[in-house]
Order: structure tokens, then sequence, then C-alpha cells
């Protein structure tokens, strides 16, 4: 084998690792951006291997419909991931602080929500300031709101009759 | 690879920068908002403040997406350099494949990644906005600039850009594609960011938008990566409508074909930076309405034109 065919196949090797290497990372990386950019270089894999097969205008519209498709379609992420009301699952599209190959990987950051996306979530799900609302059979006392049970009893507070949560009219409110 | 490879490699990179270098220097003497040295002192000053930024440290913004922030100067002068690649500055030292000016109008693209990351990568939300800004331009300049340069590629029958310079030894394409030219000049003024369509890098702006965050050896690589594109689109330009390496008729003889293709690629650069300081900058929605809506279409019937010229002129 001479040493040109050798050094096409090694560039061939190089090219496909990068080819499916990318399109592998897309799927396993938690960041939308990146999982964009990641589908462009492995496109842009290919476009070497079309340069490989000396197919240059191929290699070049491949180049050219990636790098421009890509771009958008990460222009279309983030503007549908900047949530106006706040700053939604920041963490998950920015935080790739995870060490080495970990920033890769398929586990959620760690950690509690921020704030802001817990109580956007809980308003959109009872409906326009409702507070949440009590399942059914929970008991509570007229005075400790806080103080939750599956049965009727006695606070352990104050010592009052636990009444049922719906029999309060604000539906159990926190008071704060 | 070979020596060869390497040797090639190495020179564009040297004369790229000695390029860039020129319009940094144009720069200071016609935009007056570069402060600094006047006259002759600016022939130097790009050097001081090269030395200014390199020993300034590379300073990182807080929890940045590190391997974007980081790798994006190097993709910026990766891009520019393999679309340097691309320029025939004489008929001897030229890389003629079929396809070069398609090839260079493509290598654009990858520089605009280099921008999205680098404002993505800061993690703020200047930088935030300026990579939004940077993807929407990439599609507002291409297309334009694609129409744009078809007139020359229509009017010698080919992509390379050796033969493009070779059908203008009569005539340059400028004088019967005017129109042509300027709108090649709107479009390549979108495409390296400079005034008035800068606004993915605005200063008064967006503090700098994607290059907000950065500092020291990073922020130079990056300056110097869109001197070189603008030195670049220049040279494309002096090929595509101002005859690359033939000279004037008459007095072609007094220069060498290079010293031609520098002149002319120096004014285009002083033009294109002297445009940007006579015209107040395009806030961004202005700038795609006036790329989707004015200069496409101009760009159609320009190709149109074109088409009827060399259908009339030619035999």
């Amino acid at each position: 084998m001479s040493a040109s065919v050798l050094a096409e196949w090694a560039l061939f090797l190089a090219l496909s690792a990068v080819a499916l290497g990318g399109s592998a990372m897309m799927l396993l990386t938690m960041s939308m951006y990146r999982a964009g950019l990641f589908l462009m270089v492995s496109f842009l894999g290919l476009a070497g291997m079309f340069f490989l097969l000396q197919a240059d205008l191929l290699a070049v519209i491949q180049i050219m419909m990636n790098v421009g498709g890509m771009l958008v379609m990460i222009l279309f992420m983030v503007m549908l991931m900047i949530d106006p009301g706040g700053e939604m699952m920041w963490d998950m599209k920015r935080q790739m602080k995870l060490p080495g190959p970990g920033a890769f990987s398929m586990s959620m950051p760690r950690g509690a929500p921020p704030v802001a996306e817990e109580s956007a979530a809980t308003a959109h799900a009872g409906h326009a300031g409702d507070a949440p609302a009590a399942p059914e059979g929970v008991w509570t006392c007229p005075m400790h709101s806080e103080v939750r049970s599956d049965e009727p009893g006695k606070c352990p507070k104050c010592g009052m009759d636990l009444v049922p949560a719906e029999s309060l009219g604000t539906g159990g409110s926190q008071g704060e | 690879m070979n020596a060869g490879f390497l040797d090639t490699a190495l020179l564009t990179l040297a004369w790229l920068a000695a390029g860039a270098y020129g319009v940094a220097v144009l720069e200071r003497w016609i935009v007056p908002a570069r402060a600094g040295a006047r006259g002759v002192h600016a022939l130097l000053q790009p050097l001081s403040s090269a030395a200014r930024l390199l020993r300034a440290g590379n300073p990182l913004p807080a929890r940045p997406d590190s391997a974007l922030f980081r790798s994006a100067p190097l993709v910026a002068v990766a891009t520019v350099a393999l679309a340097a690649w691309a320029v025939p500055w004489s008929p001897t030292a030229a890389v003629d494949t079929p396809i070069t000016l398609f090839f260079f109008v493509i290598l654009l693209g990858p520089f605009v990644v280099a921008l999205a990351n680098a404002g993505w990568g800061a993690n703020g939300k200047y930088g935030l906005l300026a990579s939004m800004r940077a993807a929407s331009h990439l599609v507002a300049y291409e297309v334009v600039l694609g129409f744009a340069i078809l007139g020359p590629a229509m009017a010698s029958e080919s992509l390379s850009l050796v033969r493009i310079a070779q059908a203008q030894e009569r005539l340059w394409f400028v004088v019967w594609q005017p129109l042509g030219l300027v709108l090649y000049l709107v479009s390549v003024l979108f495409a390296v960011y400079r005034r008035p369509f800068d606004t993915p890098i605005a200063g008064s702006e967006l503090a700098g938008g994607a290059l907000a965050e950065y500092g020291g050896a990073r922020l130079l690589l990056f300056r110097a990566a869109l001197s070189a594109l603008l030195f670049l689109v220049a040279a494309v330009g002096a090929v595509t409508y101002l005859g690359g390496w033939h000279g004037p008729p008459g007095v072609a003889g007094l220069l060498p074909g290079s010293a031609w293709m520098l002149l002319k690629t120096y004014a285009l650069v002083a033009l294109l930076l002297w445009v940007g300081r006579r015209t107040p900058r395009f806030g961004h929605d202005q700038m795609l309405r006036f790329s989707w809506k004015v200069v496409l279409p101009l760009a159609f019937v320009n190709l149109a034109a074109t088409g009827i010229l060399i259908l009339v002129l030619d035999p």
C-alpha cells in the first residue's frame, strides 16, 4: 500500500470519526446550542468526505447549506428558549460547568431549579393566580394553615380540631 | 502532509497579517472614532495597541461556555485563513480551482458561527443578543452576496477567480456592471461587520456585542480576523470587478500585477471605511429589511441587466 493511499485512508477514518462523533454528541449534549453546533460539525465531516471524493462543488454546497441551516436553527431555538417572563431553564442551556466529558452527559444539572421557574410553573398549572389547590381529603388547622394531614384530628400546635381544607374559603392560603 | 502545504499556510497567515495591519492603519486615518495617533504616527500605532492587548491578560467572564468562548477567536482566524487561500494575487501565485469564487463566499459563513459562539459562550445578555443578531445576519448577507457576485461569473462563464480576472484583460467588469460593484460592496459591508451594518459587535449599542467580554490576546485575534476579513473581501472585489492584476489601460506596464492588485484592494478598503464613516448605523431590523427588500431586488435587476448586456455585446 503506497503512502498516498494510506494517507487517504487515515483522512477518511478521521472524517468518519468527526461525522459520527458529531452526530453522537448532538444526541448526548444537554445544551440545545451545542446540539446545533455538533450537527454542524457532523455535516462538515461529511463535506470533508466529499472533498476526499473530489466532489468539490458538492462539498462546498454541503458547507453552505449546513452552516447556514444550523445557524438559523440555532437562532430559532435561542429565540424560543428565551422566556420573556424570566430565565426559563436557564441552567440547562447555559451551565456547562461540569468538568470534562461530564458537560456532555445526559443528566440534568443538580440543585434546586431557579425560583422564577418554579413560581412560573405553578402559576401556569393553577390557572391564573389560584393558590395551590388542596388535594382530596386534606385536613388542616384553621389557625395554622401549614399543618396538613390526611385524616381528621388535633392540630399539633394549638390543639384545635382539624377541618377539611376545602371548607376554608381561601383553599388553605399560606398567608405569606 | 508535505512541506509545500506548511509553507503555503505560513505564507498565507503572514500576508494576511500584513494586510490586516494595513487595514488597521487606514482605519486610523479614515475613521476618527478610532482615537489615537494621527498622520505618520498611525503607521506604528496598531503595533502598540497589539502589544497592549497582549500584555493585558486573558480575562474570562463569569460562568462562560468555556469551550465555545475560548475557541471562537481561533475559529474566526482559521476561517479567514482558509478563505484567503482562494484569492489570486497574480496569475502565477494563484490557486485555481473551478469554484474558487463560490468557495470564498461560503467560507464567510463559519466566521458568523465564530461570532455567534463568542456571544453565546460569554454567558451575558449583550453576548446573547449579539449571537442572535449574528445568526440572522448570515442569511441577510449570504443570499445578497451570492447574487451580487453572479454578474462577473456570468460574464466570464466561470466561478474561478483566475478565469474571472483573465476575462477582464481588455475591459473591467465595473465599466459595464457598476450596479454589481455597488451591490457587492453593500453586501460585504454586511459580511465584515463594518458600519453601518455592525450591529452584532456594535460598541455604543451592545457594548461590543459578541466581543464585549473579550480582552487580551483573544480580542486581538478577533480584531485582526475582522480586519483581515475586510482586506479579503476588498481583494475579491478587486478581482471580480476591477480587473484583478490588470492595470488600467495605458499605464498597466508601470507596476507589476500584484502591486496593481494591492493598490485596488486598499482603494476598496478605504472606500468601505469611508462609507462606514459617512453613514449612520442601521438598526438591526432596518438592516434586515434593507437587505431583503432593497438590495435583493436590485441584485435581481442587476442580474437581468447583465444577462441582456452579455447577449447584446457578445457575439
